[in-house]
């Protein structure tokens, strides 16, 4: 086959993909990133009553923002104000007082049901006759919206922000709030980053021996700045209740932001703090990024399913000795959508191979394992005459002796119809902003031979291409990016990009000594070649 | 670079790599090291930091180790309908011996057999414990041993090099 068809033949399921989902639905992503809706004082959040935590006997749906009268709101992200309410005087109402509810253009996959889902943000407790937008009114992120107050149930001036999830885009603050909708917004915010408080996100799952979450546990240790309305963080709290919504594809069970950067140490505890549950160990928070904290991601940069005759495996172990892991597979499209999701449970040292939930022709993509112990991941690739596998990338901090995800990600060795064989980078968003990500090319003595830019991939999005090369032969490769990626390094026929040889896992770090256990010499017809990339400089 | 036979001496190669460059040592060229029939393993050091990718002229391929550990986690070995795996042992510490066992596991977490001991007497060398998985075998297994090791697995189907895959161990 000559390289044009062959193009063409690998690029048709991709337009049929797209040109699908362009008739069914806008973009549906894992959580990205919102702004804040108070600017004043870098928007703090009020640590004194998060997302989840009781009060008389109901649990908190969204996060608050204890400001003065009259503080300028603004709206989150792009949307459409689709309710609003702004009637009731200060100190008076019921519910959620004066309030604005926006439907976003993004959309979000919704665990529960299954489905792609809108996402709607509520502002509540505003200014009487404070509202700027009408109902119908196009608003991008960051208009100003409304001002702070007191009204509707509320003890004191303050904004509630609430992120709901819902499949239908009709929907009624009543109605949604009704719902079981509500997700943890501050798994949505931006850290807050206020003069030098550079701060991240830690997100976690506290599980029983059968790998089900637990309920009203506190985890101590962690260090926030002051909230505000002169609150102060003393701990995390597991979700109280089933109905507490986790995010739809980490699965957590507690999740928080605004933790300063630094090295924790982590209890499991009562409310008093008097007696330990569980040792978390030491954890260390990164300015702008999520720590894990007893929820393991592994990310899948290259999945198939029915792709050409090839198919995909995914084989995961639990390393726990005692505990059941869940495991939560989310599969997603190129573009970073999700394609769908499933739930299995791994008995203590036990496997699962986690298969297809469907039948799905010409597909292909990526995935998220996220595991509620540490676990070991395998994918195999097989057309039934072939097979390759690479190794799940894990984002844990755990270091599984070869790399991990990585802001910076260098590939030793690519070909570019090299022998008749070409390298193929899938590169994995794994952070949760979009960013652009430049992969560059070097010929051996360390000169540059190429560069080639991925703009604007999206979180969990995929971009797949050869190496950048000027002429046939082989090069090292440096891939960067604002945020971390996951990549695999596949090796294909260069005229046939469907006949795959090898997927290869590359480095997000080095190091001054490197181990192969297994170098053959004219050993029943094999040798080996061992490539070295010096990543200095 | 230097070869480490699983029996025999050492020998090794040197290159200078400027920054951002690469250099492929292949084994076949090199006059003499490692010797012809050569199975066994390879530790690279350099002054900088450096990342290794490891091929062999068939179709599998890994990334080299950076750090070894004294327990390392195979999700997937077989040993059952017409599949063989081989399991590479490598002592990554520099002292020897290295003592340690290969335990196997059935999917549902419960051992297959009672584990097989195993011995590196010289640094940097490796085994092959590919023949302790019990026959029929498919599941998981983990290495343990009282000095860090790397580990290759190998899996193959019915000897054919195009149905050859290989992954690196997962240090834990």
């Amino acid at each position: 086959m000559n390289t044009k068809a062959a193009f063409i033949r690998r690029r048709w399921p991709i337009v049929v993909t797209l040109l699908t989902l362009l008739i069914v639905a806008l973009p549906i992503r894992a959580a990205v990133r919102v702004q804040r809706p108070i600017t004043y004082d870098g928007g703090r959040i009020n640590q004194e009553y998060l997302y989840g935590e009781e009060l008389q006997a109901s649990t908190h749906k969204g996060v608050d923002f204890s400001y003065g009268l009259g503080t300028s709101v603004y709206a989150v992200a792009d949307g459409t104000v689709v309710d609003l309410y702004e009637t009731s005087q200060n100190g008076q109402g019921t519910g959620f007082g004066n309030f604005v509810l926006i439907r976003h253009d993004r959309r979000h996959w919704d665990r529960i049901t299954q489905q792609n889902a809108y996402v709607y943000s509520i502002y509540a407790h505003l200014s009487y006759n404070s509202v700027g937008p009408s109902v119908g009114q196009f608003v991008s992120a960051g208009t100003w919206i409304a001002e702070v107050d007191n009204t509707g149930s509320s003890t004191g001036n303050h904004l509630h922000l609430q992120i709901c999830l819902h499949p239908q885009s009709d929907r009624t603050l009543s109605t949604l709030d009704s719902e079981n909708t509500s997700r943890n917004p501050e798994l949505w915010l931006q850290p807050f980053n206020y003069g030098s408080a550079n701060t991240g996100a830690v997100v976690g799952k506290i599980t029983d021996s059968n790998g089900n979450p637990i309920g009203d546990r506190y985890i101590w240790g962690l260090s926030k700045p002051p909230g505000s309305g002169g609150t102060n963080y003393s701990f995390s709290r597991t979700y109280a209740y089933t109905w507490t919504n986790p995010d739809d594809i980490l699965v957590e069970n507690w999740g928080t932001t605004d933790v300063l950067a630094g090295t924790y140490h982590l209890t499991v505890r009562n409310e008093s703090g008097s007696y330990i549950y569980e040792d978390l160990g030491w954890r260390t928070v990164r300015a702008g990024e999520t720590t894990y904290v007893g929820l393991y991601p592994v990310f899948l940069p290259d999945i198939m399913e029915n792709y050409y005759g090839w198919n995909s495996s995914i084989v995961v172990r639990n390393n726990s000795d005692s505990k059941t892991a869940q495991v939560n597979t989310t599969f997603f499209w190129e573009n970073g959508e999700v394609r769908t999701q499933k739930t299995d449970y791994i008995a203590p040292r036990g496997t699962v191979v986690v298969d297809f939930p469907g039948t799905c022709y010409y597909c292909r993509g990526s995935a998220i394992v996220a595991a509620s112990e540490d676990v070991a991941v395998v994918v195999e690739h097989t057309n039934g005459t072939r097979y390759n596998n690479y190794n799940g990338i894990s984002a844990t901090g755990l270091d599984p002796g070869w790399g991990q995800t990585g802001a910076a990600i260098y590939v030793p060795l690519t070909k570019y119809d090299f022998d008749g064989k070409s390298s193929r980078l899938y590169i994995l968003n794994t952070g949760p902003a979009a960013t652009d990500v430049t992969i560059t090319s070097y010929y051996s003595n360390g000169s540059q031979a190429d560069s080639t830019p991925c703009p604007n991939l999206a979180p969990a999005a995929r971009c797949d291409l050869r190496p950048p090369a000027p002429a046939a032969g082989r090069y090292a490769v440096r891939i960067s990016a604002g945020q971390p990626l996951a990549v695999v390094v596949a090796e294909e026929q260069h005229s046939d990009p469907n006949v795959i040889y090898k997927v290869q896992n590359p480095f997000a770090s080095g190091a001054t000594v490197g181990f192969a256990p297994q170098v053959k010499r004219q050993w029943q017809g094999e040798y080996s070649t061992l490539a070295v990339q010096n990543l200095g400089g | 670079m230097t070869y480490y036979p699983d029996s025999g001496g050492s020998c090794s190669h040197s290159a200078g790599i400027n920054p951002q460059g690469y250099y492929v040592f292949q084994t076949q060229d090199a006059p003499g090291c490692p010797v012809s029939s050569f199975v066994g393993a390879a530790r690279v050091s350099a002054p900088g930091t450096v990342a290794v990718l490891v091929n062999e002229k068939g179709e599998k391929g890994n990334s080299g180790f950076l750090t070894g550990s004294q327990s390392v986690v195979l999700p997937q070995v077989r040993r059952d309908g017409g599949w063989w795996t081989g399991i590479r042992v490598m002592n990554a510490d520099g002292g020897a011996p290295t003592n340690g066992a290969i335990y196997f596991y059935h999917p549902d977490g419960s051992a297959a057999g009672s584990g097989a001991a195993f011995t590196i007497n010289s640094a940097y060398r490796s085994v092959n414990l590919g023949s302790s998985a019990p026959a029929g075998f498919h599941g998981a297994a983990r290495i343990v041993a009282d000095r860090p090791v790397a580990v290759s697995a190998i899996l193959t189907l019915n000897n054919s090099a195009e149905q050859t895959m290989m992954y690196n161990g997962c240090n834990r």
